[in-house]
């Protein structure tokens, strides 16, 4: 008998251990798995290039500030028939905030790897500034490259002032060019 | 819906036993009385003075000539049979015809035949109209003589032209049925070599004019002649709406009655009742046949309907214990009843509702709206000399009429009723001239001399274009535009193009091409294909309404054009080949500058060659010079995109001017190029919103698709690209359509040329 009381006790100990390992172990892997998520508003673009369409993601409570959705945007689209507007890849040299103003700073190969065009500059500049917008107290947004001023990331729109939110270009998902 | 596969099985399965044996009966005794009668045909057939083996000798049956479809092979065509169809070939066209079906197709097409084909021993017997006019042969038959005369045509009106031919094809056409008219006097009527239509029972009307009810066919044949119209009447009327309410009809009183079709006109069959049975009246306001049957009973039954557009509808009512029935009529037209071997026929004279007299000293045109196929005949009256159309089963609704004095050939014309089933026109004629008979799908017509109606253009300058046409007095002209592509369109109402019309094309000047269509039955079109943007004004001259078209000119105006990119700054770069977008908008931006100066504009380059501008510059060239408006070339991309293409021009927010710009470039621009239109579309950011003018930035198309790179690197892509760009700016300098009276060039002196096709008789040119 107590051979038996025994031998439940070593193994309700093992079990708990295990499971208190696993946990331990989890969690020093993947830290996320106990963080409470908030959603965010994305802004992607649409297969015809002429509008930006909105995507929600769940991001970890501490990666729903500028830096955090800016770096959502630049891993790109999940939802299938959208877009990235950014080449990849794309390095983000800072990210700050200084009232409703917030200041992206871009490493240089932005400008280097982009495309081109007015649809795809218009995209690029609009889809950071309507994504970094929809953070409450956000409004306008000014542009770096390799940490200076710049009047314009491929020559169609003028960059030397801060950009504010363009709601015009929000399309939805069906929506066609004109 | 296709009547030849599936339909074909679905009337085989709804057709009775009955009829089935009965139409098997038919096509038995046909299959004798035609072997026979190709030898007892007392009917000659010819071709000019070849006379032509007894084995093609033509059919008459209720519906007109049927002839042995390997006739075509003596005139060009060939004779093919596959899967129980028949198929003439003639050079590239083909017809298809099959046995019982009264439908042929020709290419995507099927048309109507009067007649189903019938299949014997082999050999298929078709309408012989049809047969003519797709073998494009002229049918003369000579009443006299009993001869049918097949000779193929060599008038110039009538020959096919593609594209242009399909929009106005006649039935029949007869470019020389007509004859000289002369001044000799002439005691007795002639009458000349025309085809006459073989009326329903199969008789011919002799040129005496006494009495029109004369038989000269002997009674041989018709039996079988009324079977055959009988079994296509059945086809016909089997499957048509009210076909119970005939049927009830005939189960009520014992008396059938079948609307038959006769070629475009109706006939209404009583079987079981002899034509001193039944009596008719006229009734007027609204027009009404009252038919009363007498010594049958009368019963009462809902309405039957017909696809004849004469008879509305057919009320059956009990009247005073006997059968009566009302016919009500679209118009008041005459009618008979005559006895037709098994019972008794209703035949109902075809409106003439309208007729169009254009006379003009020298040439003129009467226009009949009857059917095509009317029977007629022509003959020449003397002291004093007059040229008489007789319409047979004809009654004149429109009120008879006297037109006339006229100067030229034609001095009057009169149009009344000549007989109860003739009505006559009557032609007063005072010098030599050549009158035609043309007949079309909806339409009789005398035409004689220089013609209304014709088309002809004049080029002015090389700016400026003109278009006159000679309409018939009274006409309206309607002007409007039309885009992708760039048009202008003229309709002209009240006018009837004799026939087809050549279009022709120009390699130079603002008009590309100029059609003229018929484009419905009582207006012509005339479509001038743009090659720049014009201003236009109607003016007279002399009777012809000119349409003036004229590219303007851009003197005294200041544009810059801006190359986007250039030098180290590439621009975008093709998904494909790699084409660079500063080189792109280089090229369209020196091809518009050529254009600009030849309109004499004052054009200022941001760049002329590969180099690199930076972007202040840019607009402030614009500001410096001075310039009206900043035009900005680029080509477009997208990231990770291959699937977005078209163009766009894009202006900055909140300036009217710009919008305007930006409408009118991108307007002509998708036109010219027939790119997905993207739109003009307002930016706060714009980069050219340092400039003090209107400014547009065209994004031409996308050089991240790849089929749209590969236009883009085209040389000829580009040219349209500059020119849709420059009509644009033309469009955005000149908004008002109208051209200013001073602005058009001394050009009376220039000739006028006439389009092929406009001119049909014989002797005068057009215009000049």
């Amino acid at each position: 008998m107590k051979a038996r009381r025994r031998a439940t006790v070593v193994a309700l100990l093992l079990g708990l251990s295990v499971i208190a390992w696993r946990g331990d172990r989890l969690e020093r892997e993947d830290p996320l798995w106990f963080m409470p998520t908030a959603p965010v508003t994305l802004y992607f673009a649409g297969p015809d290039a002429a509008g930006l369409v909105a995507e929600t993601r769940w991001l970890p409570v501490s990666q729903t500030d500028a830096k955090g959705r800016l770096q959502a945007l630049v891993e790109g689209p999940r939802h299938a028939g959208l877009y990235p507007t950014l080449p990849a890849p794309t390095n983000i040299l800072s990210v700050s905030v200084e009232g409703d103003l917030v200041v992206v700073d871009f490493d240089r190969e932005l400008v280097e790897r982009h495309p081109g065009g007015s649809a795809g500059e218009i995209l690029t500049v609009f889809s950071v500034v309507n994504t970094l917008t929809e953070i409450p107290g956000i409004r306008r947004v000014a542009w770096r490259i390799d940490g200076r001023p710049v009047e314009t990331l491929v020559g169609h729109l003028d960059l030397s002032r801060p950009v504010e939110r363009d709601p015009s270009l929000i399309v939805s998902l069906d929506a066609k060019a004109k | 819906m296709s009547p030849f596969f599936p339909v074909v099985e679905e009337r085989h399965v709804r057709i009775s036993r009955r009829d089935r044996i009965f139409s098997r009966g038919i096509v038995f005794v046909l299959t004798i009385w035609l072997a026979s009668a190709a030898h007892a045909s007392n009917i000659r057939l010819v071709s000019g003075s070849r006379q032509l083996p007894a084995q093609y000798s033509p059919v008459l049956t209720a519906a007109g000539f049927m002839v042995p479809i390997s006739i075509a092979e003596l005139f060009g065509g060939g004779v093919e049979v596959a899967d129980g169809r028949f198929i003439v070939r003639r050079g590239t066209e083909s017809v298809e015809f099959m046995p019982g079906v009264p439908w042929a197709r020709m290419g995507e097409a099927e048309r109507e035949l009067v007649a189903a084909p019938i299949a014997v021993d082999g050999e298929l017997y078709v309408p012989l109209r049809f047969l003519g006019d797709f073998l494009r042969l002229r049918i003369s038959w000579d009443v006299a003589g009993n001869t049918l005369d097949l000779a193929p045509w060599t008038s110039s009106l009538g020959r096919s032209r593609t594209g242009v031919s399909q929009m106005f094809e006649p039935a029949l056409t007869l470019p020389s049925a007509g004859f000289e008219v002369g001044t000799e006097s002439s005691a007795s009527p002639i009458s000349a070599s025309i085809i006459l239509p073989a009326p329903a029972s199969g008789s011919f009307f002799e040129a005496t004019g006494a009495q029109g009810d004369q038989r000269s066919q002997g009674e041989q044949g018709s039996n079988l002649q009324e079977s055959i119209a009988r079994l296509l009447g059945r086809l016909d009327s089997l499957f048509q709406q009210g076909e119970r309410g005939w049927r009830e009809l005939e189960r009520a009183t014992g008396i059938s009655l079948t609307p038959v079709r006769v070629g475009s006109a109706w006939e209404y069959h009583f079987r079981g009742i002899s034509a001193s049975g039944i009596a008719t009246a006229l009734l007027v306001d609204p027009p009404r046949l009252v038919v009363d049957l007498t010594g049958v009973p009368g019963t009462s039954l809902d309405p039957l309907t017909t696809p004849d557009p004469l008879v509305l509808r057919v009320r059956a009512m009990d009247f005073q214990g006997q059968m009566r029935l009302v016919f009500d009529l679209a118009e008041s037209v005459g009618h008979r009843v005559q006895e037709d071997g098994s019972g008794a026929k209703l035949i109902l004279y075809r409106p003439l509702t309208n007729v169009g007299v254009e006379v003009s000293p020298t040439g003129g045109r009467i226009s009949l709206d009857v059917p095509g196929d009317t029977s007629y005949k022509i003959s020449r009256l003397a002291a004093p000399d007059r040229l008489v159309l007789d319409l047979y089963d004809t009654t004149l609704v429109a009120a008879p009429a006297l037109h006339g004095p006229f100067e030229g050939p034609i001095t009057q014309v009169r149009i009344a009723q000549f007989q109860p089933h003739i009505a006559r026109i009557v032609l007063d004629v005072a010098s030599a001239t050549h009158v035609d008979v043309a007949a079309g799908e909806r339409g009789l017509a005398l035409v004689w001399g220089d013609q209304v109606g014709s088309v002809a253009y004049r080029i002015a300058s090389e700016r400026e274009f003109h278009v006159g046409v000679n309409a018939p007095s009274g006409s309206k002209v309607r002007i409007f535009r039309l885009t992708h592509p760039d048009r202008l369109v003229m309709d002209v109402l009240g006018m009837r193009l004799q026939g087809p019309i050549e279009e022709e094309l120009f390699l130079e000047g603002p008009v590309s091409r100029l059609r003229v269509s018929q484009y419905d039955e009582t207006t012509t079109r005339v479509v001038a294909d743009l090659r720049r943007h014009v201003q236009y004004r109607l003016t007279d001259e002399a009777g012809r309404v000119v349409l003036v078209m004229q590219e303007p000119l851009l003197a005294g105006r200041i544009l810059t054009v801006d190359a986007g990119h250039g030098g180290v700054d590439g621009g975008a770069v093709g998904v494909r080949r790699g084409i660079l977008e500063k080189d792109v908008n280089l090229d369209i931006a020196l091809r518009l500058q050529a254009l600009l100066k030849e309109a004499q504009a004052e054009v200022h380059m941001t760049r002329v060659d590969d180099t690199f501008v930076d972007l202040w510059s840019r607009a402030d060239l614009a500001n410096q010079t001075n310039s009206d408006v900043l035009v900005s070339i680029h080509a477009n991309s997208a990231p990770e995109n291959a699937m977005a293409m078209g163009t766009e021009t894009y202006v900055r927010v909140g300036e009217p001017d710009s919008e305007r710009l930006g409408a009118a470039i991108q307007q002509s621009l998708t036109s010219a190029l027939s790119t997905v239109d993207r739109g003009v579309r307002p930016n706060r950011y714009l980069i050219v919103r340092r400039a003090e003018m209107p400014a547009a930035l065209v994004e031409v198309g996308f050089l991240a698709h790849p089929e749209e790179e590969e236009l883009l690197a085209e040389g000829w892509f580009r040219q349209r690209a500059a020119e849709g760009i420059y009509n644009g700016l033309l469009r955005y300098f000149y908004p008002e359509d109208e051209l200013d009276s001073e602005a058009l060039a001394a050009s009376q002196e220039k000739p006028w040329n006439a389009l092929k096709g406009s001119v049909a008789a014989a002797g005068s040119p057009a215009g000049s």
